[in-house]
């Protein structure tokens, strides 16, 4: 047993504490006034127990004292609120779905029903809900009361956005795999593929709460979506549409452009169809899949090499990081991105702006950027020995960029064009951290995207827009409403699948610095402008 | 008259000791008459122990008690350290309403008590309330100029 409000010890103190003053509260003497009377024979017959109390006298009325403590005990015990330790070494996890295939009709709302019906069932103890929108919200965190639910819900409800469910469930394998048996309920029409299912460990359930009436609904869209392609060309991108319904009778007609897509069945879960289109061009085009007469248009990124010009003195890391990663491309001429050489500062990472030199980009992409990494602070650290790691700072500012969140990607099938860099000493699967990048020597080679594995594999992570981060891993950044923003070695590709408003230079410069901090061997030096700082 | 003095100028002493006393009255050896006994009779040892020392005498007995209203109904509250005025001793009580009642029956249980000794035994019963004039309560019982026990 636990309380609420109090530690044991402290329980444990106050209960003595009572018991303490009551007993002395029992024994303390009441003064009495002296009267005399010609006898007391009469008194001694008709007295009745005396409230008189003696101290340091014997102790009387050791039940009444007994009583008093108990009720003491009782109403402090009350104040301390016991909970009885209910742990069974099981975790509740439920799931409402909020995502596209909740819109219709009054699913999400019979779907809220069942979940607050199920609340009544589940102790709070071990108990989490969350809404599962695109973004998932944690509604009600384990020993929350459920009646901060309809607060907590205010206006949230579904969104145009695919299931997540397939992260969580990944998640709480992972608390299971730690032998605790792990319950994921799923209030809602998400679920996860029959291979998926197989897949699951034996100490975690999922189950799934359909909302009534909805095994009969009508088929729909419900996902439809874009991400870079797994091919790996950085002007292509791969299509996904999910939709509600016998994936082999109903099959969604799909027009890029007004030309048909040629698309692929992929494993959906029951009652559900998936289909990915492979390679699509990314520039920018309106596609559109119509399932009977439900119909969702999605407008293609538009995305393309980054064309960067490396200055003869930078250190031939830079090259290199130019040279594999397939998101850029090295030009001499009229780069968009120039590695400099400062003459003995660090190199500096010169976005061209609306110079001469600048290319047409596209406005409303939003997002810009570039990260620099495994790269040494001085042009003599290219003959040095390895040395550490140093660590790095990026800022991301852009104008087009809304102030809001951006969120770390976090499925691996979708980000295969990161490229990263790998030290000799670490395995294959395990993420780099951006506190410890390896050392970029000569004699440590770059890898190949596809030998890497996903470089989003850490968890999700809230990027403010101007604000100081370091990426975690290079990979890709998805904002909430869709958004992309591909981070590679030395790059960060501006992608978007907001329609193209126009074209003209970049208006406002997008600037991302870093730097190292100094180091005393090396003597890198801090740039001025910066905003933070570590250590080299 | 001799005696009336002899009488005032006696002092209180002692404590009630019914045993004790009558035990030497028997003692003396007095011709037979008229035992006149006045006192409150609370002895400590019980109506009981009263009775058990005057039944012994072969004296015609007139008992007296002497009263007052304070005794029967004592008008005393909160908490109390009773002191006995004879004996010393002390009760400690906190005066309830209860209390007083029991208290009050008790009295009444020792006073009848008292009476349907002196009536079984035949002896004589004078109450005398010490707080009102005593010549007015010895009228109403001696006024036609003889009492007969």
């Amino acid at each position: 047993m636990s309380f609420a409000t109090l530690g044991a010890a402290a329980f444990l103190l106050g209960l003595a504490g009572l018991a303490g003053g009551l007993y002395l509260l029992q024994r303390l003497r009441v003064r009495h006034r002296r009267v005399s009377v010609v006898t007391t024979m009469f008194w001694d017959e008709a007295r009745e127990e005396s409230r008189a109390r003696v101290l340091v006298r014997r102790f009387r009325h050791p039940w009444a004292y007994a009583l008093v403590l108990a009720v003491a005990a009782a109403m402090w015990t009350a104040l301390a609120g016991p909970r009885a330790d209910r742990d069974r070494g099981e975790d509740w996890v439920l799931v409402l779905d909020g995502s596209a295939a909740m819109r219709g009709g009054d699913r999400f709302a019979a779907a809220l029903d069942d979940l607050r019906a199920a609340l009544e069932e589940i102790p709070d103890d071990h108990r989490e809900v969350r809404l599962d929108a695109g973004r998932r919200h944690t509604l009600l965190a384990p020993g929350e009361p459920a009646r901060l639910l309809e607060e907590r819900l205010g206006d949230l409800g579904p969104r145009p956005a695919p299931s997540g469910l397939a992260s969580i469930v990944d998640e709480r394998a992972l608390v299971a795999a730690t032998g605790r048996r792990q319950h994921v309920l799923v209030f809602g029409l998400a679920d996860l593929s029959s291979d998926r299912r197989k897949d699951l460990p034996d100490r975690l359930e999922l189950r799934r709460i359909a909302p009534p009436g909805s095994a009969g609904s009508e088929a729909e869209i419900t996902a439809l979506g874009a991400a870079p392609a797994a091919s790996g060309d950085v002007d292509r991108v791969d299509l996904l549409v999910e939709f509600r319904g016998d994936g082999d009778t109903a099959e969604p007609a799909i027009t890029l452009d007004g030309a048909a897509v040629v698309t692929v069945a992929d494993p959906a879960p029951e009652g559900r169809g998936r289909r990915i289109a492979r390679d699509l061009p990314a520039d920018g085009g309106l596609v559109e899949a119509r399932l009977g007469e439900d119909v969702a248009r999605y407008v293609l990124p538009r995305a393309r090499a980054v064309r960067v010009g490396v200055d003869a003195g930078v250190p031939s890391a830079f090259a290199a990081v130019v040279e594999h990663d397939p998101g850029l491309v090295g030009a001499a001429e009229a780069p968009e991105v120039r590695i400099a050489d400062r003459e003995g500062a660090e190199p500096a990472l010169v976005l061209v702006g609306a110079g001469q030199n600048a290319r047409r980009h596209d406005p409303g992409r939003g997002a810009a950027g570039l990260a620099a990494t495994c790269v040494p602070s001085s042009r003599s650290s290219e003959a040095s020995p390895p040395r550490r790691p140093r660590r790095r700072r990026l800022r991301v500012a852009s104008s087009r960029l809304p102030r809001d969140d951006l969120v770390v990607g976090k499925n691996p099938s979708w980000t295969r064009r990161a490229s990263r860099c790998s030290s000799p000493g670490r395995s294959a699967g395990s993420p780099i951290d951006a506190e410890d990048p390896p050392s970029p020597a000569p004699e440590r080679p770059w890898r190949s995207p596809a030998n890497f594995p996903s470089a989003t594999r850490t968890a999700r992570d809230s990027i403010p827009a101007g604000a100081d981060f370091r990426p975690p891993v290079a990979g890709l950044y998805v904002r909430e409403d869709g958004d992309r923003l591909a981070a590679a070695l030395g790059l960060v590709a501006p992608a978007s699948g907001a329609a193209a408003e126009g074209t003209g230079p970049l208006p406002a410069p997008v600037s991302i610095s870093w730097r190292s901090s100094p180091s005393s061997r090396s003597g890198c030096s801090a740039p001025s402008g910066t905003s933070s700082a570590g250590g080299c | 008259m001799r005696f009336a003095e002899e009488m005032s100028r006696l002092t209180p002493r002692g404590r009630t000791d019914f045993g004790r006393s009558f035990q030497r009255l028997g003692a003396m050896g007095l011709r037979e008459g008229l035992v006149v006994v006045v006192s409150d009779f609370f002895d400590p040892a019980g109506l009981a122990a009263v009775e058990d020392a005057l039944k012994r005498l072969r004296h015609r007995l007139l008992l007296v008690p002497l009263t007052r209203a304070s005794d029967a109904a004592p008008s005393l509250e909160g908490d109390l350290e009773l002191v006995d005025c004879e004996s010393g001793a002390t009760a400690e009580v906190s005066v309830t309403p209860e209390l007083l009642t029991r208290y009050r029956e008790a009295f009444e249980r020792f006073r009848f008590g008292l009476a349907d000794c002196a009536r079984r035994r035949g002896w004589g019963l004078l109450a005398i309330d010490v707080e009102r004039e005593i010549v007015p309560q010895l009228s109403s019982i001696f006024g036609d100029g003889s009492y007969r026990a």
